[in-house]
C-alpha cells in the first residue's frame, strides 16, 4: 500500500504532513527530527510573513512543540475567526463540518444578503481568516492523525470504491486496498472532470 | 488575506480562456471567487487544477501531480441568503456538497 498510497497522500505527508510521520516519533519519546522542526518552522514562518495574528502564531508554536494541532486548538482558532468577523460587522457563526471519514473540522459560516457589498465582505473574511486560523486550520486538516483517519476510512470503504470503479468500467487489482482504490478514484474524478466520482460514492469528501 | 496578487488563468472546458485575478500567500495562492461551472481547468500557483461542479456540489482536483495541497471554499445560496464556507484542504481532491453552490475559490 505504501507505494500508491504515499504517491498521492504522500505529498501531504511530505509537505505540511512530513510533520505527520515525525510527529509519531516525537510521541514515542524520540527527540524531534529536523524534518519535524522544519515543517512546523516553515508553517510558522509562512504565517508570520503572511499576516497571522499573535494568537494563531502562538497556537502554531504549541502545535510544533506538541507535534500536531489539537481539535480544541482548531476550535479556538475558528471561534477567534468568527469573533473577528462579527467585530467587523459580518453575520458570522461558528460551524463544524464533519467529513464522511468522521473528521470534524471547526470553521464558520458567513451569511450575506444581496444588498451587501460582496467584495468588501470577502476582504473582511480574508483578513479575519488570515489573522486567526488560515495556517492552523490547514495544518489541522493535513496532519498525520487526519490523514490516518482518511486512510482508515478509505480502507473501510474498499468494497464501495471497488464496486463503483468497476461499475464505471475500470478493472481493479484484487490486491488493491481501499487507499489504492481511492487513489484510482481520485484519478477518475480528474480524468472525467468530476463526472465519475467514486470518492463521493464512498463518502470521501477530501483525498 | 495578506495574499500577494498573482495572475492565474482559467480555461473553460469549451476552450474559452478566462483570466482571473489570483492571490498568493507564501505557500498558497487562490483564484479568487469564480462562478461554479460544470468543468474548467485552472492554473493556481503553477499547478493545473480541474474545477467542476453543479448546483449541489463543487470539486477541485489536481490535474497533475504538483507539490503542495489543494483547497476549496464555496459560496452557496439555498434561499435569499448567501453563505461563505471555510477552506477544505486535501492532497489531491476536494468536494463541497451544498444547496445551490454559486461560487468557488480554489487554493493551491
Amino acid at each position: 500500500m505504501l507505494g500508491s498510497q504515499r504517491r498521492r497522500l504522500g505529498r501531504l505527508v511530505m509537505g505540511i504532513a512530513v510533520l505527520t510521520l515525525s510527529a509519531g516519533c516525537a510521541e514515542a519519546s524520540s527527540p524531534p527530527t529536523a524534518a519535524t522542526e522544519d515543517v512546523f518552522a516553515g508553517a510558522l514562518a509562512e504565517a508570520q510573513e503572511g499576516g497571522a495574528g499573535d494568537a494563531q502564531l502562538a497556537a502554531l508554536e504549541v502545535a510544533g512543540q506538541e507535534g500536531g494541532v489539537t481539535i480544541e486548538a482548531a476550535r479556538e482558532a475558528a471561534r477567534r475567526t468568527v469573533s473577528c468577523m462579527s467585530g467587523v460587522g459580518l453575520d458570522a457563526e461558528y460551524s463544524e463540518n464533519t467529513l464522511g471519514d468522521g473528521l470534524v473540522i471547526p470553521g464558520y459560516l458567513v451569511a450575506s444578503s444581496e444588498s451587501e457589498d460582496s467584495a468588501e465582505a470577502d476582504a473582511k473574511i480574508d483578513d479575519c481568516v488570515t489573522r486567526e486560523s488560515l495556517w492552523l486550520n490547514k495544518v489541522f486538516q493535513l496532519q498525520a492523525s487526519s490523514i490516518e483517519q482518511k486512510e482508515d476510512f478509505a480502507n473501510q470503504q474498499e468494497p464501495v470504491l471497488r464496486a463503483c470503479l468497476e461499475g464505471h468500467g475500470m478493472a481493479t487489482d484484487p490486491d488493491d486496498d481501499g487507499v489504492d482504490l481511492a487513489n484510482r478514484a481520485a484519478d477518475a474524478v480528474r480524468d472525467s472532470s468530476g463526472a465519475v466520482d467514486c470518492l463521493h460514492e464512498a463518502g470521501i469528501d477530501t483525498w | 488575506m495578506r495574499w500577494r496578487t498573482r495572475g492565474a488563468s482559467a480555461t473553460a472546458a469549451a476552450g474559452v480562456i478566462l483570466t482571473v485575478s489570483a492571490s498568493l500567500a507564501f505557500a498558497a495562492a487562490s483564484t479568487g471567487w469564480l462562478p461554479n461551472i460544470a468543468s474548467r481547468v485552472l492554473t493556481v500557483n503553477g499547478c493545473s487544477v480541474i474545477q467542476s461542479g453543479f448546483t449541489d456540489y463543487a470539486i477541485a482536483a489536481e490535474n497533475a501531480s504538483c507539490d503542495g495541497d489543494i483547497g476549496l471554499a464555496v459560496k452557496y445560496k439555498p434561499g435569499s441568503t448567501t453563505y461563505t464556507t471555510p477552506i477544505l484542504w486535501a492532497g489531491s481532491s476536494v468536494r463541497w456538497n451544498a444547496t445551490n453552490v454559486t461560487y468557488v475559490n480554489v487554493y493551491h
